[in-house]
């Protein structure tokens, strides 16, 4: 293509298009970048029984705790899992004790270390290298030569050895408690033990955020439910369908869709009435009394109820009955 | 500082913000944990919601009410029976299966036997007469399954009001059950038909609301069509054919004296009237339009409210006055529109697809307006809310037409052609469309004009 001077058009305009986007390089050198994904967390979906389950007292338990925490064995999982605090100083030592263990909490041993030393557990394998520990454990890689490694420095035998000193007199007492625990912990063959049995453990572990060994039976105040929600729900749902077939809903109420009335009831362990049934916050507008009275009707009617005899035992849990009345959706 | 340092700086911080994050979150797992075990406490208390049901009228008995003059008091306690049976709202029980039979109308009745009949409510009631010939009658209505009576009441009367007692009791029964106000005392006018179908004679009738007590109100010498009750005396608004144009009348019930209503050049129709009775809204023909006029019935001063070149009919105010709904053709089909009850811009209410609608008329409780519709060559009788959503159709069929609301705004009357008859009757619909019922007259009968509650 031939350049017309005298119609500049195309050349222009690809002249100002290439200025133009130059430009925009120039101004735009320090986009902002994108927003960091948050950190996926790790959920797991329990169904109701295992909530109940685990949220439930042990009724082996001797004694009734005025305010029972729930039994934990097991520590909900953590981006940067902390060592069991009870056990968490006599840990120190164990990076030079077991070097080969890269999984070795590293994060307590940071405290001695006086530099600033901000991101010390993504550095884990440094230590191995520079064991000169008499376990003679050679993790033969030679160290790469990454840049950024101001470890060794902190890891000089004398320092660490001043160190172990140092926790040996500080913690005298319990001797022998202290080399075995982290045994116990680190043992990768132990490991590889758990992870490879196909056993069903005999209780499942629950899950919390704080380890509570004991189990309790659950608070003084508390209640002595034992229904699981599912249980509830198909006692709920019993006791429903029974009301629902004497209640004869009072369509011709004004504005019907919008009451809905609670009755209070109390039950006796053969499933009749115990006391009068009554309105949960009693109204004086005629629609929502007339709705209340159909209610109440309905319920006395109906009394005494059905209740299967797998829910007998649970009397505790529906001696007293909150029934809601809603017509929206029949009208 | 290096570039290095500050991507570990940022790292850090970026650790920082992440940790926080998840300390949050484990924070709020921890609140949620806590909030649902206070919760479990709390709910020791089982819930339950019922939200189904089983439409069921409520089993009453009515036992016959005792006196010095039985006829007397059983016919009471018939006519209480059959107002409550037509209701739908109870459902009477034979006084056959009665098992307490002698009833003492001043001690509580044997609940347990009513409750072994399955009766969920009694009424007992006693007529006497006193020296100066007055009737007393005294009522008492019991809560079977609660073992208390839930009200009672006594009335001195004439002597010949027996059947009025008689429905009065029957609105104050209904009313404790229903939380609604009654609506047996009152009455109907309609168009009574007699004659054959090409040499039909109307006549304006009137009844009480079981169809009982009917008696003219006009010879027959002239048609007459749509008669409408005002809503606070016993007077009623219908059109005529006279001799000249078709005229809008008003007729008192009771003296049966009756007058034009306005003095317009042309035919009026279609006449109602306003809440307060003071006002009669209708329409005036002129050419091939129609338009709403209101007229004060005291100053005779007229208001033209629509100006359009369609038909305008069927004006029907709201409780409160402020509005009337109406039927136009404007759209170019019949269609349900509202305006300000001083004219002004319509909005359109009704958008039934393939459907015409007509005779709206709005209820007295405000909440619902009722309508004539015609689809697919069936008409039914429906309502729908005032902002033209929630249509239902009580009913359908080859002809219903011309509903009228009962003052409790529940129940509704309109009258129906069956295919082959050769007259139509009167029927009575209530909101739900569940219960229904025929109200008997003597011969074909139309136009029903329900009326406020007797005074």
């Amino acid at each position: 293509m031939k350049i017309k001077w005298s119609e500049p058009g195309i050349p222009l305009s690809a002249a100002i298009h290439a200025a133009l986007l130059l430009a925009t390089l120039i101004a735009f050198t320090s986009a902002p970048n994108f927003e960091e994904q948050p950190e996926s967390i790790a959920v797991d979906m329990i169904t109701t029984d295992e909530l109940t389950a685990l949220t439930k007292g042990d009724k082996t338990a001797k004694t009734v705790k005025p305010d029972a925490k729930i039994k934990v064995d097991k520590q909900s999982d953590q981006p940067a899992p902390k060592p069991d605090s009870g056990e968490a100083k006599k840990d120190i030592p164990t990076p030079a004790a077991k070097p080969p263990e890269p999984q070795a909490e590293p994060k307590a041993e940071a405290k001695p270390q006086t530099p600033p030393q901000p991101t010390p557990p993504d550095v884990k394998p440094q230590p191995v290298p520079e064991e000169p520990k008499p376990d003679g454990l050679k993790q033969a890689p030679p160290p790469k030569p990454e840049p950024p490694k101001p470890q060794p420095p902190k890891f000089e035998p004398d320092q660490l050895a001043k160190l172990l000193d140092q926790q040996k007199k500080s913690q005298p007492p319990k001797p022998s408690d202290a080399p075995k625990k982290p045994e116990q912990n680190f043992d990768p063959n132990a490991l590889e033990k758990l992870l490879q049995s196909k056993e069903t453990p005999q209780k499942m572990a629950s899950t919390g955020t704080e380890i509570s060994k004991t189990s309790t039976a659950g608070s003084a105040t508390g209640t002595a439910s034992k229904l699981t929600l599912s249980q509830r729900d198909q006692l709920a749902g019993l006791l429903k369908d029974q009301i629902a077939k004497c209640w004869s809903p009072p369509a011709w109420v004004t504005g019907a869709d919008n009451l809905r009335p609670t009755i209070r009831i109390g039950l006796r362990e053969d499933g009749s009435l115990d006391g009068l049934p009554a309105a949960a916050d009693s109204s004086s507008d005629p629609s929502m009394k007339a709705m209340e009275e159909s209610a109440i009707r309905a319920i006395r009617q109906c009394a005494p109820f059905t209740i299967p005899p797998q829910f007998k035992s649970y009397y505790a849990d529906w001696k007293s009955l909150a029934v809601t009345f809603d017509m929206k959706a029949m009208l | 500082m290096s570039m290095v340092t500050k991507n570990i700086l940022k790292i850090t911080c970026f650790k920082k913000e992440s940790l926080m994050r998840f300390a949050k979150f484990v924070f709020a797992l921890g609140l949620i944990g806590l909030a649902s075990f206070i919760a479990r406490d709390a709910h020791a208390e089982l819930s339950i919601t019922v939200d189904k049901g089983n439409f069921q009228p409520m089993p009453i008995a009515i036992a016959d009410f005792t006196g010095a003059d039985p006829d007397v008091a059983v016919q009471m306690s018939d006519i209480i029976r059959n107002n409550l049976k037509r209701s739908g709202v109870f459902s009477p029980i034979d006084k056959a299966a009665f098992i307490e039979k002698n009833i003492n109308f001043d001690a509580a009745p044997n609940f347990a036997s009513w409750k072994a009949i399955n009766a969920q409510a009694l009424v007992t009631g006693r007529v006497t007469k006193d020296a100066s010939g007055k009737l007393k009658t005294e009522f008492r209505l019991w809560d079977i399954l609660a073992g208390q009576q839930l009200t009672g009441q006594q009335f001195v009367t004439d002597a010949a009001l027996n059947r009025r007692v008689s429905h009065i009791i029957s609105d104050l029964v209904y009313s404790r059950i229903t939380g609604e106000k009654g609506f047996f005392d009152t009455r109907v006018v309609f168009v009574d038909e007699t004659g054959t179908k090409d040499k039909r004679v109307k006549r304006l009738a009137i009844m009480d609301q079981d169809g009982a007590n009917a008696r003219y109100l006009t010879d027959g010498k002239e048609l007459v069509v749509t008669p409408r009750f005002s809503p606070t005396t016993q007077e009623v608004a219908y059109m005529a054919f006279g001799d000249g144009d078709p005229k809008v009348y008003i007729m008192n019930t009771e003296t049966r004296q009756r007058e034009v209503v306005g003095d317009f050049p042309g035919m009026t129709f279609a006449p109602r009237f306003s809440p307060d009775g003071q006002k009669v809204v209708m329409s005036l023909a002129k050419g091939s339009a129609s338009n709403i006029y209101v007229m004060d019935l005291r100053s005779r001063s007229t208001t033209r409210l629509t100006d359009t070149n369609a038909i305008d009919t069927s004006p029907s105010y709201s409780p409160d006055g402020s509005q009337i709904v109406f039927e136009s053709d404007r759209g170019g089909s019949q269609q349900i529109y509202v305006m300000s009850s001083s004219g002004g811009a319509a909005k359109r209410l009704s958008f039934g697809e393939g459907a015409r609608y007509s005779t709206p008329v709005w209820s007295p409780k405000g909440d619902y307006i009722a309508f004539t519709r015609q689809k697919g060559g069936q008409f039914a009788i429906g309502i729908m809310k005032p902002d033209g959503s929630g249509e239902r159709i009580l009913t359908e069929g080859f002809h219903n037409e011309g509903p009228t609301w009962a003052p409790n705004g529940r129940y509704l009357m309109f009258f129906r052609d069956q295919p082959g008859a050769s007259g139509a009757r009167i029927y009575m619909v209530d909101t739900t469309g569940r219960v229904e019922n025929t109200v008997p007259t003597q011969n074909f009968s139309s136009d029903p004009a329900w009326s406020p509650l007797l005074k």
